[in-house]
């Protein structure tokens, strides 16, 4: 998708989404999928990062706009993961908690860690691209095809740093929407 | 907010949350719009912010399997005996078999309660934590969620939020935290109120149910005999044993929340009603209330007048 957008001289990508897909046809076969909206700056301003390359965003149209209002511009989708595997546990460990309500810390570390380190890998990205922030942050948790016990943490969002450029976020107004 | 008993160890935050937290790029879980409405207010954002708690989690007490023996002649505790919610029902049959359910039963389960404030407590309590060390005003755009952990026996409560720091302001020890964020925030300001806390409440009532309430639910009550029980007419029947156990449920989860408050108010409050059937007829069922504890700091103030707007999209 990058590869398309530099070829068509874009400053950046919107709407990106991300997908991965598997197929009856090919057993332990997954296809990923990229695909967005390619823009360009009318006005000649370059909006590529500091990699040279163009933007990438999971951003909708209005979300870029009101992005760019508050004094900040996109640089780039980043992401980090980590798969985890939750261990069963053992016949003294479940004994030993049998009808009592308890914290499992070894579990609660355990999840917390990987989902820690994901996100520092997310900011890792963001980091390199000189990001000052990452806005929409999510955090999902697949387990694909791998069974209960195996997830992955997937932390993706949006890069973006201040512009430099004059801005006012305009002052909230109160409003009635005459839609149904 | 939901109170850590006292003694009991947060566990501190694991290493790699130190590390994230204190890397050059803030992270928001916000959406555009709402980051655009924290900027608007002098908000922001520091950095998203987490906290779990695995808990090994039964829904039900031990009290349960002893309402299992006997037909159901085991013996709850009673209202005067642990000031819980407890209520009973005989069947008009008198004895017909082992397997005839006699005696009916609606309890709270304080244990179920208390280790739902656990878990959720820990998680908050870890969130905040991760907030404070950011050097946090506040957390916006709380989220809750419990989850079960398949093929362990536990569930995962976990906490999300936005850290936001207000530059210039004092800052409040520990931070607020409230479930809104972005245009819901504004006009929560606007009206003259700022959170204190994300809170949340749960009840947990089961339901052993006797003969009658067991047809009613199977559909295989005579009309004459749950009719004439539920004061209705025959083929529509009121459940009364479900019902009150429902009511029950919704009242403590309320009465929970309400002694959580102190003279502050609870805004955007949400209840929901979970039920499980745990045994042929029998029901454990838990109620949940969330929202963001606020206080006045302001007279109200009304908003300029509304501009009516239609959208062409």
């Amino acid at each position: 998708m990058d590869a398309e957008a530099i070829e068509l001289g874009a400053d950046g990508v919107v709407g990106v989404r991300l997908d991965v897909n598997y197929y009856e046809w090919g057993s332990d076969t997954a296809e990923f999928i990229a695909l967005g909206t390619a823009v360009k700056a009318e006005d000649g301003t370059s909006y590529r990062n500091n990699q040279g390359k163009p933007f990438t965003s999971d951003l909708s149209g209005q979300d870029f706009w009101t992005l760019m209002q508050t004094g900040h511009v996109p640089l780039g989708l980043v992401m980090g993961t980590c798969v985890y595997h939750i261990a069963h546990r053992g016949l003294a460990q479940t004994m030993r908690t049998a009808g009592q309500n308890m914290e499992l810390p070894n579990f609660t570390q355990a999840l917390y860690e990987a989902r820690e380190l994901a996100m520092t890998r997310m900011q890792d990205e963001a980091t390199e691209l000189g990001a000052t922030g990452i806005v929409g942050v999510r955090l999902e948790e697949k387990s694909h095809m791998w069974g209960d016990h195996t997830i992955e943490f997937l932390s993706l969002g949006t890069a973006v740093a201040k512009s430099g450029r004059d801005h006012t976020i305009p002052e909230p107004r109160a409003i009635i929407s005459l839609d149904g | 907010m939901t109170s850590v008993p006292d003694g009991e160890n947060t566990g501190g935050l694991p290493e790699a949350a130190g590390r994230r937290l204190g890397s050059g790029a803030w992270s928001s879980g916000l959406s555009v719009a709402d980051f655009a409405s924290c900027l608007s207010m002098g908000m922001e954002p520091l950095g998203f912010v987490q906290g779990y708690a695995a808990m090994h989690w039964s829904w039900y007490s031990s009290t349960y399997y002893r309402t299992q023996t006997m037909g159901g002649l085991g013996r709850v505790p009673g209202p005067a005996e642990q000031g819980q919610y407890s209520e009973g029902w005989q069947c008009p049959h008198g004895f017909v078999g082992g397997e005839h359910r006699m005696y009916g039963y609606n309890f709270e389960q304080t244990m179920v309660e208390d280790n739902w404030n656990t878990g959720w407590g820990l998680a908050f309590h870890r969130m905040v934590e991760e907030a404070s060390a950011l050097g946090a005003h506040g957390v916006v755009g709380v989220a809750d969620a419990m989850t079960p952990l398949p093929g362990t026996g536990a569930v995962e409560f976990s906490i999300k939020g936005t850290a936001v720091t207000v530059p210039g302001a004092p800052r409040p020890d520990p931070p607020f935290s409230t479930f809104l964020s972005g245009q819901r925030l504004v006009k929560l300001i606007e009206a003259g109120f700022v959170p204190v806390s994300a809170v949340a409440a749960c009840s947990s009532v089961q339901m052993i149910s006797y003969c009658i309430t067991r047809y009613q639910m199977a559909g295989t009550a005579a009309g004459n005999w749950s009719g004439a029980m539920s004061g209705g007419v025959a083929g529509v029947h009121s459940i009364v044993q479900v019902g009150k156990a429902l009511r029950a449920a919704r009242h403590l989860a309320r009465e929970q929340m309400r002694s959580q408050l102190g003279h502050d108010e609870l805004h955007g409050a949400t209840l929901e009603s979970f039920e499980k059937e745990v045994g042929e007829g029998d029901l454990t069922i838990q109620c949940l209330v969330r929202g963001t504890r606020v206080r006045r700091f302001k007279p109200f103030d009304p908003l300029p007048e509304a501009e009516p707007v239609v959208r062409l999209s």
